[in-house]
């Protein structure tokens, strides 16, 4: 059940958030200004191409950043039981709130459950060592909660792989393990970065589904990073598209891949491999690169590659969020009139 | 050169078999002994005619990139033909070594999957792309820089760029070195294993475009390795799908698509992932969990996971048998099945208006 927007605070609220990271090079603006939120039960992509800064968006959340990234600013409040919201932003990284939603309010599973895991700890000792951390559970305890959690994920014969080291395991179980490990403090959220892309085909769809079955079954939100269109279109509710460290567009799924608004998202599905092409139908490619990462842009990143970009109208301040529908919101000039967006600014106020 | 007629058998691969074996070390690490055998391809057999595309696909570990690279004799085969025409004559791939190996290099080449640690860091692109026709003896250095710009042009890429270093490239730019590299010596046979896998979806595009109209310009001829389906049916023909180091099942890629024929086929085309939220549903998972990694034994390699595996899939190994004009799966139970095609969809996403 996806709780209806306007029931009180959201789980997750997003303020135009900033994260920059320090290189000798220069400077990145990894995150400029991302502002999104999420409900209960609900699932989001964060959807972008490398360097878009989605990763970083995960990681400011979950305040792990590297070590010369920064939030410059902006907040992130998250509200976990129902209680007043809390800025993530502002907390210290290490201190022990943070430490104490970090794996129990907020599950995180990572692309690579090789390096994810430890590999001289058996995986039943690391996932009961966030039961003991979180719970202050005793040794048996962590081991029957390492085992429970196993068995939810589908791990054949938990009892006797909980003994098992990750090197034993094929990269779908280490995955298993891994949603296992995030999911023993039953958390409200769940941000999983690439939870599928290291892995075939067959047992990507497998992990997919594990984790909708999960989310229903533990009514958590579902926040996931991913490149993949079509990973987006099988999860997700709502779709925040990312560009250059930039929100482009962000609204329900269905609209977003049925009517897509924002010249990159168009281009970007245009350029999707798919299946039913007619014979000699080519690909629309997008031409040019994404800007590199040191470059300053002062107006809308995709000006350079935008097939109706025009450097008067676009080339100066980044457009802001132009409404088009109750959730639906496009950060382009060349969409959403004035008198549209007023329109839809009240239309989403009465909602 | 040799009259080129479109059609014709380029490369006639014949049972292709390769063991890999496994040791461990043995007398406190003074020696090794052998433990294991792995499979990584038995019994590979495809036609590649001039101026097709022969998709290859499955997943990891099934034998895809060790095929690739028996056709181009990184590794020795076990066992197995690979035939492959030079004007007039068929090369025997698999038997030549020496002069006559190295004289058959500059006709078949390979584009790599990784554009980052495929190039050299420490050469600038110009000598990269050189490399290959300094080492044939292509001609005098200005004839050498001549055909580095041609190819640097025909890639997309700038001829100003010739002194930089891989690192000031994207990803994208860098596969195009990766393309020019392999083009130099005029190549017939292209092999490319997972040429844009390391690509964002928006660069994809640009780099399979190019593929596809140098293989129109210049009369290739791709074995064209990929896990993603989506990309195989923008580029390739034919398709042949291997698990467990076999090819399970060989066909046109529109009658594999609309009548898969093999079991694994059908588990993998139900695994597609695609951008449409309205076929949401018609994705489904593999019952079980699997490597595709080869095993040995009597049994079919997919028996384990096949949902209409019956008793003689595990005493007896399927032939490739042939269900059609080009159309061949490996199955016991070929006749009796009917198989789910990939879904169709209402139409193409992304296409607004």
């Amino acid at each position: 059940m996806v709780v209806m927007s306007g029931m009180g605070e959201p789980l997750l609220r997003v303020e135009d958030l900033r994260t920059y990271i320090y290189l000798d090079e220069g400077l990145v603006r990894a995150v400029n200004g991302v502002s999104f939120t999420l409900d209960r039960g609900q699932t989001m992509a964060i959807v972008g191409e490398s360097g878009s800064g989605k990763s970083m968006v995960a990681q400011s959340i979950l305040r792990i950043l590297p070590e010369r990234a920064r939030i410059e600013s902006g907040r992130i409040l998250f509200s976990a039981n129902c209680g007043s919201p809390r800025d993530l932003a502002a907390l210290p990284p290490n201190g022990k709130v943070m430490r104490s939603i970090r794996g129990g309010a907020i599950g995180m599973i990572f692309q690579e459950p090789m390096t994810a895991f430890s590999p001289v700890h058996t995986v039943g000792d690391q996932i009961g060592e966030v039961a003991r951390l979180h719970r202050g559970a005793s040794r048996a305890e962590a081991r029957a909660a390492a085992i429970e959690a196993l068995r939810s994920v589908g791990f054949p014969d938990p009892a006797r792989k909980v003994d098992t080291y990750p090197f034993e395991l094929s990269g779908g179980l280490r995955q298993r393990a891994m949603i296992a490990m995030a999911l023993v403090c039953r958390p409200a959220l769940l941000i999983a970065d690439e939870p599928t892309s290291a892995l075939d085909a067959t047992v990507q769809t497998q992990i997919l589904d594990l984790l909708l079955r999960l989310q229903r079954e533990y009514g958590m939100a579902l926040l996931i990073i991913t490149h993949d269109p079509g990973v987006v279109a099988y999860v997700a509710d709502l779709v925040t598209v990312m560009y250059f460290g930039k929100v482009m567009e962000t609204g329900p799924a269905a609209s977003l891949f049925e009517d897509p608004q924002h010249p990159y998202l168009q281009a970007l599905l245009q350029a999707t491999p798919r299946f039913g092409l007619g014979p000699g139908e080519r690909l629309q490619t997008i031409p040019g690169a994404v800007p590199g990462p040191f470059v300053s842009v002062r107006g809308c990143p995709f000006l350079s590659r935008c097939p109706e970009g025009e450097p008067a109208l676009c080339g100066s301040d980044m457009p802001a969020m132009r409404p088009l529908g109750p959730d639906h919101r496009v950060a382009c000039y060349r969409r959403g009139s004035v008198a549209e967006t007023a329109v839809a600014a009240a239309g989403a106020e009465k909602l | 050169m040799a009259a080129r007629e479109d059609g014709e058998p380029l490369l006639e691969v014949r049972d292709l078999t390769k063991h890999f074996p496994l040791y461990q070390p043995w007398l406190l690490g003074l020696g090794r002994r052998q433990i294991e055998t792995v499979t990584a391809a038995e019994g590979v057999s495809f036609t590649i005619h001039r101026g097709e595309t022969l998709g290859l696909v499955g997943e990891s570990g099934c034998g895809k990139t060790t095929t690739a690279r028996l056709i181009l004799r990184v590794f020795e085969p076990t066992r197995g033909e690979i035939s492959f025409r030079l004007g007039d004559t068929a090369v025997r791939v698999d038997q030549i070594r020496g002069k006559a190996l190295r004289a058959l290099r500059p006709h078949i080449q390979m584009i790599f999957q990784d554009p980052f640690s495929s190039l050299n860091p420490r050469m600038p692109v110009g000598e990269i792309i050189a490399e290959p026709l300094r080492l044939h003896r292509y001609g005098t250095e200005k004839e050498i820089i001549e055909r580095v710009k041609t190819l640097m042009g025909l890639v997309g890429l700038n001829v100003q760029y010739l002194r930089r270093y891989p690192h000031s490239f994207s990803g994208g730019q860098r596969q195009r070195i990766g393309i020019a590299r392999a083009l130099a010596l005029n190549p017939e046979l292209v092999v490319c294993d997972e040429p844009v896998s390391a690509l964002d979806v928006s660069v994809q595009a640009q780099v399979l475009n190019l593929l596809k109209d140098l293989q129109r310009e210049l009369g290739l001829t791709y074995l064209f390795i990929s896990h993603n389906l989506a990309v195989v049916d923008y580029v390739a023909d034919r398709i042949a799908v291997m698990y467990g180091g076999r090819i399970v099942e060989l066909a046109p890629k529109q009658q594999l698509f609309e009548r898969p024929r093999h079991p694994y086929t059908e588990v993998l085309l139900a695994s597609v992932l695609r951008p449409d939220p309205r076929l949401r549903g018609g994705a489904q998972s593999a019952s079980t969990d699997g490597s595709g990694l080869a095993s040995g034994g009597p049994a079919c390699v997919f028996a384990s996971r096949c949902p209409y595996v019956i008793d003689r899939c595990r005493v007896e190994a399927p032939a490739l048998q042939s269900v059609g004009p080009e159309h061949a799966a490996r199955c016991h139970r070929i006749d009796e099945l009917s198989l789910t095609p990939l879904p169709r969809r209402a139409r193409v996403a992304g296409s607004s208006g």
